[in-house]
């Protein structure tokens, strides 16, 4: 019975246990599934050419041989086989490969491979974000079939377009735009159909990127509206009413309209790294808070808020999770050689951040695969909400990657590489990601320009426009940003010739190129406004 | 025509009957959104028929008006049919059924308007047949403008009924036995209502007989294939009695009908006929009541009638059964009989491989070789719930989720529906598997509850039956080696000898060369482990082609039905070269090492009968032992007339001897200082285990085991051998490496391994400092204790690179002083006074030496 039957017939503990069940299990059957799932990943790899390479031709007969035998991946160790889609080279036959960019211009895009069971178990999850947002409190949600569903994300061969796909085998809901319509479209243009549609019909559900979420509800509510003009005759009565009375009170208070005037929403659902940041602002638009989730093209769906929306807990059969504490993770960036311990999540303290790894399972092609998230863990259970598993927050990306939006990934190479197109004569550089007092976040680069530059005309908004001209080349995401949010997170800082280098003779150490430590950029900017 | 009045009476009321009936089934019955709707169009059809009944009788208001209603029957029931057939299917479209319930509407009121039927009257015709006056009643009616649009609209939507059912059949949302009787009797009726257009057929109620067989496919569906699910809330009595009553009022009628007609055209008859008539009602009467009350069973007990039936035979059968196997086939057909599944499978537990394994099947030819580990989640769930999983729930239970895929395809592919556990308190003995149903029809929470019942209430008795199976097979086999005991032997060489008719059949016996020695040498703990070992390589050689047993101590056999000498000769080889393998090729000398010999004989070429094939394998056995060990022989004629082979046994004895010199001569020839130290230690020993009151093949083996005891040394540089001056503490080692040299060589020589234990403990010392094996005490076997004395002693006194020999009573305090330590006390104070008493002359030696 598929679940627009089950909630037909009612049966709301039934399908409660099917898809949130995992809140009810304990950290030790937590672990019990995801030690056994790794088992069954073992046995796949051990049967195929890209296994044995990682397994390096052993065949582990506990996880923990596992780890001790197989090291912290990254992307490369994959790139060849991956990249050319050699499927006989994999755990299991893929179904389905889903695409994300990379490094902008240097390493254009990465694949993963999705096989038929990953793709269930996505389903099963993506399903219970569903019915989490759209619930308050335990046991409880009011999804039943049949919403308008404001999709804002990106469609196939991106992950978050898998998402209308499954849940239309299971649920009938009414995407806005149609799914079909939607996938010739442009990810601004899909936004504003689907609003135009959403004013027409309603919402019940909103799915998109945080940054999109709270960049559209900001022209929304300044704005008046999404652009399109409406046309009448497509409006519900229903819609037509509360269009008219947000128009009145809207007058009468001198308010602007906001979302929420118009539309009660079952659910929201939002995702990027910069949701801890927005997620009040889209709270205030829209009425209802948002339920955090977090996935990834290689992991799929891991991690989903719970009805109390305050901190994600992860699925338990998706993949096997490793944590590197932050003191690992900042000995490792200091000296690349380092092999950071892992711990699992049953060894996790409470208040710490670490960095997750996760090895695949169902036939994925991951192992030990490092993800360059960085979650804080917020608490090892939460006896009052009846869950007894860890919650997480997001941080943000690994120190090397600055992430704007949830959908650019500027790393020094992409930096490096504008530098060079442009022919700035830039003798050293730094980068920070930092926020605006609306809680944005932008790129900070601090630079000492060169010999020449101190000579030429090498005025920092020279620099912003070379560089951001050459940002939106390199990397399209990067683009994509400027287009989508109609801004240029690029915020420069020129510091005295010879900084960077004082510092580093001062403090006895390097400074990190990216996102260096912040009492490291105090004390640099202290020498660079030249006090003792 | 008598026929045209029964045709056009009875028809109306069997069907008006049968109508009613259906509708006191439903509202007895527990109702459901289901049989309300259904309800819905049965009184729809009850109008119908009933109108059609009261127009024939002319009741008041009259004809038209009875017409009228009925069109208004006719015209409900496609659309109630239709809204039906959409929600049961769960394709309902409410813009559809808005549009239809519209139209039907529009059709309703013309009708009421007087556009449909414009006038209707039962006249009564007239007709003579062969000769006399009949008359029979018949319709005539007027239609109007509104006719013609109210049959299309008729037609249209019952088409797209049909459509619409055949696509749900087709999209697998519901079986055709389900709708398929319902969507071909409406068809029927609506043949019929077209056929009253045509005026020759309208003046009969032929619309009147579609709707009777309609009403039978409509029970059809229900009885046959559970289109709807029935569960009555009063009790069978009363159902049974509304039945009677009703059956009854429909068969006077019949009678009186009948009597009716044929009495007026015979009426000198009539007495008779009365009389036959009531005798045929009652002859009739009472297995139509039966088939009814069955039918009533059937159709609302269905479920219940078969488990209560199921649950009666099963509890009453296991009562007295404790054979597995029987117990196996009750059960599975206990769950066929409630439950009507496609196929059932029953795993048991296997304690030793820690999995299911499938046990009984309910078809002969579906046996998957499946089985399902003791770590799947499946089991565990069971462990700690009690109840049935079915395949949905495999998905969603989060415990599950831990499942491989390959678990889950092996479920998925086999088709099982349902799991049920067979629990016995925490101990889950077994599990159920169920395909779907041989209806088709979806498990209901009343099938799992009963399944879970039957698996629970089985395992209590399964467990017992578990038990004496395993009991029972106890009996027959070996506690030990897990083969079949001399017991069951004995039963299967007469079963299989009588099984094969004359043809072929070998039997291979084994017996392990000198097993005693070794469980000597190495305890009796390492003796059973190696007997398991053996015993393994049978019953993998045997496989299931042959019964491997353990005939005796360390006597094994195989029973190979079919199998010629030479394939035989070839197993038996193959096994023997198996455990040679096992046995010698170890690294480690002081490790086992066991051989076995093999006999081989066949029936019926060398024997004719059980008994004299055992005889006869024995009697090869025996010689294959007395041809040296190691060896397999088969069984000729010529032995019976030469037992045991003595020339064989005897050339053997000779070959030993030679082989023996051979080696001592050889040791002799690299260790000069050495020189017939072998020989003289032989007769030391002799003479001190003969004063020990050792029996003559004892002192045979102490002999051979002493002019051995030193064969190792081939194996140590000559250098170390006849060093001058002290040996390092590394040459030393070297040289201690002797002893076990020794067993390497002489372990590949069969017939000389029973002196292995007196070789191999020679420097083993009474206080447990010696080696290779640090014995102590009489754990260091006699011969080994004896050999001991007599080393040390011709040692000391025997000239060495590094030093002259010493006096003989010099050395014979040396014993005395290490006695308790390093010598048996009572072994080297025997030993002490042979040589004082002269019984151990030491000269005599010496003047070999000196030779």
């Amino acid at each position: 019975m598929i679940l627009e039957q089950k909630l037909r017939k009612k049966q709301y503990d039934q399908i409660w246990r099917q898809y949130c069940g995992f809140l009810d299990i304990s950290l030790t059957e937590f672990m019990e599934i995801q030690n056994r799932l790794m088992l069954e990943q073992l046995e796949l790899y051990a049967d195929c050419e890209l296994g044995r390479r990682i397994l390096k031709e052993k065949r582990p007969a506990s996880v923990s041989e596992y780890r001790r035998l197989v090291s912290l991946t990254s992307y490369e160790d994959y790139a060849d086989i991956l990249l050319s889609r050699v499927d006989s080279a994999l755990p299991a036959k893929p179904v389905l490969w889903i695409e994300t960019t990379w490094e902008g211009g240097k390493k254009p895009i990465k694949v993963a491979p999705y096989t038929e069971s990953m793709l269930k178990s996505h389903k099963t999850n993506t399903i219970a974000c569903l019915i989490l947002a759209t619930s308050n409190k335990k046991g409880h949600f009011t999804l039943r079939g049949g919403e308008n569903f404001l999709y804002g994300m990106a469609q196939l061969p991106y992950l978050t377009g898998l998402v209308p796909h499954l849940i239309s085998s299971e649920l009938g809901v009414n995407f806005m735009p149609p799914t079909k319509e939607a996938a010739a479209m442009r990810f601004s243009q899909r936004n504003k159909v689907g609003f135009k549609m959403g004013l027409e019909k309603g919402v019940d559900l909103f799915f998109g990127m945080s940054s999109v979420v709270a960049k559209i509800s900001d022209i929304f509510t300044l704005g008046g509206q999404s652009g399109d003009k409406l046309s009448i005759l497509k409006v519900t009565p229903k819609m037509g009413y509360r269009l008219v009375k947000a128009w009145l009170n809207s007058k009468q208070g001198k308010s602007p309209i906001m979302p929420r005037d118009i539309w009660t929403l079952k659910g929201l659902i939002c995702a990027g790294t910069d949701t801890a940041s927005l997620r009040k602002r889209i709270e205030h638009y829209w009425g209802i808070r948002p339920l955090e989730i977090f996935g990834g093209t290689e992991p799929t769906c891991i991690a989903t808020e719970t009805w109390s929306k305050d901190g994600m807990v992860f699925f338990p059969d998706v993949c096997f999770y490793e944590f590197i504490p932050r003191s690992e993770l900042e000995k490792n960036i200091d000296d690349p050689s380092y092999v950071p311990n892992t711990y699992l999540m049953d060894e996790l303290v409470a208040g710490n951040e670490y960095e997750l790894v996760i090895s695949s399972f169902k036939g994925g092609a991951f192992a030990r695969y490092r993800m360059g998230d960085i979650f804080r863990c917020l608490c090892l259970k939460k006896e009052e909400e009846g869950v007894n598993l860890p919650y997480f927050t997001y941080v943000d990306r690994h120190p090397d990657v600055i992430d704007l939006a949830g959908f650019t990934r500027i790393t020094e190479g992409t930096i490096n590489n504008a530098l060079e197109l442009s022919k700035l004569d830039i003798a050293d550089w730094f980068a920070a990601k930092e926020f605006d007092e609306h809680n944005r976040a932008f790129l900070h680069l601090y630079v000492e320009v060169g010999f020449s530059g101190v000579q030429s005309a090498m005025t920092k908004e020279i620099i912003r426009e070379h560089l951001s001209i050459y940002l939106r080349y390199v990397d399209t995401d990067y683009n994509d940003l400027k287009y989508l949010l109609g801004t240029d997170p690029l915020v420069i800082s020129i510091i005295p010739a010879g900084t960077i280098r004082h510092f580093s003779d001062k403090s006895g150490r390097g400074l990190r190129k990216m996102n260096p430590p912040h009492f490291d950029v105090i004390e640099l900017l202290k020498i660079a406004r030249g006090e003792k | 025509m008598p026929f045209l009045e029964i045709f056009f009476w009875a028809v109306p009321i069997i069907s008006l009957t049968s109508y009613c009936i259906l509708m006191l089934f439903l509202s007895l019955s527990k109702k459901d959104r289901f049989i309300r709707l259904f309800m819905l169009v049965l009184a729809a059809l009850i109008i119908w028929t009933a109108s059609s009944l009261f127009m024939a009788l002319q009741l008041y208001p009259g004809v038209l008006f009875w017409d009228r209603v009925m069109v208004m029957g006719m015209t409900a029931v496609p659309f109630l049919l239709f809204y039906f057939i959409s929600v049961f299917t769960n394709s309902l479209r409410p813009l559809e059924i808005i549009f239809w319930g519209a139209l039907t509407a529009v059709a309703m009121i013309s009708n009421l308007l007087g556009h449909v039927v414009v006038d209707a009257s039962v006249v009564t015709a007239t007709m003579v047949y062969y000769g006399k006056l009949y008359t029979s009643p018949e319709y005539y009616y007027v239609l109007g403008k509104a006719a013609i649009p109210m049959y299309i609209f008729t037609a249209i939507i019952i088409f797209s009924m049909i459509i619409k059912a055949r696509n749900n059949v087709r999209a697998g949302k519901i079986t055709y036995g389900r709708v398929g009787p319902i969507v071909v009797g409406i068809s029927i009726l609506f043949i019929g209502v077209f056929l009253n257009l045509f005026p020759a057929l309208g003046r009969y109620p032929v619309d009147i007989l579609a709707c009777f067989i309609n009403a039978v496919l409509i029970m059809y569906a229900i009885y046959k294939h559970r289109m709807l699910e029935l569960r009555l809330m009063v009790t069978k009595g009363i159902v049974y009695s509304v039945f009677a009553v009703l059956l009854t009022s429909v068969y006077i009628y019949t009678v009186f009908s009948l009597e009716k007609g044929i009495g007026s055209a015979y009426q000198n008859i009539t007495p008779y006929f009365i009389t036959l008539s009531a005798l045929l009602v009652a002859i009739v009467f009472q297995p139509l009541y039966r088939f009814t009350t069955k039918l009533v069973d059937k159709m609302f007990y269905k479920a219940e009638y078969s488990r209560r039936q199921a649950l009666k035979n099963f509890s009453v059968s296991i009562s007295n059964k404790l054979d597995l196997h029987d117990m196996a086939a009750e059960l599975i057909e206990a769950v066929q009989l409630a439950i009507c599944a496609k196929e059932i499978l029953l795993l048991l537990k296997h304690e030793e491989k820690e999995h299911y394994y499938v046990f009984a099947t309910s078809s002969k030819i579906f046996r998957p070789d499946i089985i399902i580990k003791f770590d799947n989640p499946v089991v565990r769930w069971f462990i700690s719930n009690n109840v049935s999983l079915t395949r949905e729930e495999l998905y969603y239970h989060t415990s599950l989720k831990s499942m491989w895929d390959k678990e889950r395809k092996v479920i998925a592919d086999l088709g099982i529906e349902v799991i049920t556990p067979i629990k016995s308190g925490d101990d889950l003995i077994g599990v159920l598997m169920l395909t779907r149903k041989k209806n088709s029809t979806a498990y209901t929470l009343d099938d799992l509850d009963l399944l879970t019942y039957l698996g629970a209430s089985s395992a209590i008795v399964f467990e017992n039956a578990r038990l004496f199976s395993r009991a029972q097979s106890d009996a027959l086999i070996d506690s030990l080696t897990r083969l079949y005991n001399h017991r069951y032997f004995h039963l299967a060489l007469q079963g299989q000898v009588k099984k094969v008719a004359g043809a072929e059949l070998s039997l291979l016996l084994f017996d392990l060369d000198l097993f005693k020695l070794y469980n000597d040498l190495y305890g009796h703990w390492e003796g059973d482990k190696a007997l398991e070992k053996v015993a393994a390589i049978m019953k993998r050689a045997a496989g299931q082609k042959g019964v491997a047993c353990r005939y005796g101590g360390e006597e094994f056999a195989i029973i190979l039905p079919y199998f010629d000498a030479k394939k035989a000769f070839d197993l038996a080889e193959k096994i023997r070269l198996e455990i040679e393998g096992a046995f010698l090729n170890t690294a480690d000398v002081t490790q086992r090492f066991l051989t076995a010999s093999a006999g081989v004989c066949t029936y019926p070429h060398a024997a004719a009968d059980g008994e004299e094939l055992l005889k006869r394998a024995d009697l090869a056995l025996y010689t294959a032992k007395n041809k040296g060990k190691n060896q397999t022989v088969v069984y000729t004629p010529h032995f019976d007339s030469s037992p045991g082979d003595i020339n064989g046994s005897l050339s053997a004895g000779s070959a030993n001897t030679a082989t023996i010199y051979a080696l001592t001569a050889a040791i002799d020839a690299k260790d000069h200082y050495t020189f017939g130290h072998s020989q003289r230690v032989a007769e030391y020993a002799t003479v001190l285990a003969g004063a020990m009151g050792l029996d003559k093949p004892h002192l045979e083996i102490i002999k051979e085991a002493a002019l051995l005891h030193d064969v190792g040394k081939i194996g140590i540089p000559e250098k170390i051998l006849t060093k001058e001056g002290r040996l390092t503490d590394e040459e030393y080692e070297m040289v201690k490496k002797h002893v076990e040299m020794s067993i390497t060589i002489i372990k590949h020589l069969p017939a000389m391994n029973h002196v292995i234990p007196a070789v191999i403990g020679h420097h083993e010392r009474w206080d447990g400092k010696g080696y290779p094996r640090g014995l102590r005490g009489e754990n260091i076997p006699l011969p080994a204790r004896c050999l001991a004395v007599a080393d040390a002693f011709d040692a000391m006194t025997s000239d060495r690179p590094y030093r002259a020999g010493l006096s003989v009573d010099i050395a014979l305090k040396e014993i005395e002083k290490n006695m308790g330590t390093q010598f048996d006390p009572s072994v080297a104070g025997l030993f002490i006074k042979l040589v004082q008493e002269g019984a151990i002359s030491v000269d005599k030696h010496r003047k070999m030496k000196n030779a």
